[in-house]
């Protein structure tokens, strides 16, 4: 078990709101996606049955983070951004998982899974 | 215009020259008997005889991915396979479709006008439609206790299901799918250009009509939707709507032939479902598994290597989705067809990119027939010799499928 607050050694963790409700740490990856962390954790709701693997053209793995923490991600690209305008909880911190790669940004961030309409 | 059209046998030779002899394999994807014969367990029996990627020197020459792992890779990777030409034999014939030819990011602003309507929300709300056709067209057979299921059913559903959200006039059944039913027939690419363009007049004329004459449907809203904050154009609208024509005419079709094919032959799977629908999404994965439809293809955009494969920029590929359901790396005992089979796995509607926009309305098609059709005829079986007339090729399909039951059926359940 890790310490918060040992620094370097901690291992950054998302904090990730489910649908349910309920809350659950995940550890990432640098160079890994969002969205695969999330589903290398067990959480398979961000995974739709309809999913492209990934490849930005889904919608299914939206997912919003919270201001602070979406302050810190870099920007979305134009291929991102065609598709979060037809998500339908679209809001200030909206992503696409798949398109998030996991980086030192992402320590302590908070998001939550988009309701996958 | 593609030097390789004004030459092909020197292309060929010369494409041949650059691949290694140990991947030539002679395999052609539209007559080769073996797919005559299951035009599934025909790409199957490759994983024992093949190289995982394989070069064939028939129409046109081309590469085959056969393994799931690698068919994945290869969908995925836009940078280096190219949607911009998808025919085996190619066509090079100039025709962009938007969104079917674009690869990401252009391909990504079409794609989010589409989904607007091919999503979970809008496709659930077409349930209740969905249970009227079904039982509509049972109605048809229902008290003949025997019928030739491929176009009456099989195509008639998902067919009209798809005219009538398009807004497509439903008397022109016949017509529309006699010209889908000859664009992924084995024909020349020059007629296959020519079906093309009767395909662009339909939709010209489709949503000509609905300037005139606006309805609550598809075509209608396409006209009023938006692309980066701009009405689509012509062009824009009638690709769209060559791709909904196509992917809407002759695939769910297959998929629910072959699927109903199987269920015929399994009693036991029948009376199953009938006691357990909360099994029928797991049924329809299945289907989808063990009978996929569709094979991808793409042309190398930039060079790499792949398991020693060394594909060349200009070079077409196909990724045989069946093969993929069907890989026993992925999917242990995969002829068995098993509803609960624990981690199933299939790129049937493809992936990447390019996956199948219409995928959610194709499963709910298929669980709400299947539901329908138990419900309505019961115990059903084949009739006569089953001796398959299997459609090879782009997109597979079954040309007959001859079914008995005990008529006159049921009448639909009270509500």
């Amino acid at each position: 078990m890790r310490d918060e607050g040992e620094g370097e050694q901690a291992m950054a963790k998302l904090m990730v709101t489910l649908r349910s409700g309920e809350c659950r740490e995940v550890e990432w990856r640098e160079g890994v996606s969002v969205k695969d962390v999330i589903l290398d954790a067990g959480i398979f709701e961000i995974n739709g049955i309809t999913n492209c693997g990934g490849c930005c053209s889904c919608g299914t793995c939206h997912v919003i983070f919270e201001p602070e923490s979406a302050a810190r991600l870099p920007a979305p690209e134009e291929g991102e951004l065609d598709l979060l305008d037809i998500v339908p909880d679209r809001q200030g911190g909206s992503r696409l998982a798949c398109q998030v790669p996991c980086s030192q940004a992402l320590e302590g961030a908070r998001l939550r899974i988009g309701s996958g309409e | 215009m593609d030097k390789a059209l004004a030459q092909p046998a020197a292309a060929q030779a010369q494409a041949a020259n650059d691949i290694d002899e140990a991947l030539i394999v002679d395999w052609d994807i539209y007559t080769e008997p073996k797919l005559l014969e299951d035009v599934h367990l025909g790409w199957h029996a490759l994983h024992d005889t093949a190289p995982d990627i394989f070069w064939t020197p028939r129409n046109g020459g081309h590469w085959v991915v056969m393994r799931y792992e690698d068919q994945v890779q290869v969908l995925k990777d836009a940078e280096h396979f190219s949607s911009r030409e998808l025919h085996i034999p190619p066509m090079f014939n100039g025709n962009v479709m938007i969104p079917l030819n674009l690869d990401p990011p252009e391909h990504t602003r079409y794609r989010a006008v589409l989904m607007r309507y091919f999503g979970p929300a809008a496709i659930n709300r077409m349930e209740p439609k969905l249970v009227a056709w079904a039982h509509r067209l049972i109605d048809r057979v229902a008290a003949d206790g025997a019928c030739d299921f491929t176009e009456i059913l099989g195509a008639g559903f998902p067919v009209s299901v798809f005219m009538e959200l398009m807004g497509m006039p439903l008397d022109r059944f016949e017509e529309f799918r006699g010209i889908v039913l000859e664009y992924f027939s084995n024909i020349t690419p020059e007629r296959r250009g020519q079906v093309q363009e009767r395909i662009f007049a339909v939709m010209r004329e489709l949503f000509d009509e609905k300037r005139r004459h606006p309805a609550d449907d598809l075509a209608s809203a396409l006209l009023g939707e938006e692309v980066r904050g701009r009405p689509l154009t012509q062009e824009e609208l009638e690709s769209m709507g060559f791709l909904l024509f196509l992917g809407g005419l002759d695939t769910v079709a297959n998929a629910l032939t072959f699927s109903i094919r199987n269920l015929a032959g399994r009693p036991d799977l029948q009376q199953r479902l009938i006691a357990e629908p909360e099994k029928l999404p797991d049924y329809v994965e299945e289907s989808l598994r063990r009978f996929a439809v569709v094979n991808q293809t793409r042309i190398v955009k930039k060079d790499t290597v792949i398991k020693g494969a060394a594909f060349r920029e200009g070079q077409m590929v196909m990724c045989p989705l069946t093969a993929a359901g069907l890989d026993p790396r992925r999917n242990p005992q995969p002829e068995t067809f098993d509803i609960d089979r624990a981690d199933r796995g299939h790129i049937t509607f493809s992936i990447g990119a390019h996956t199948c926009i219409g995928n959610m309305l194709a499963r709910l098609e298929m669980r709400v027939f299947t539901r329908v059709w138990l419900e309505r005829i019961g115990a059903f079986a084949l009739a006569g010799a089953d001796r398959p007339a299997w459609r090879p090729g782009l997109v597979m399909a079954l040309e007959h499928l001859r079914l008995q039951w005990k008529a006159p059926g049921n009448a639909p359940a009270q509500a």
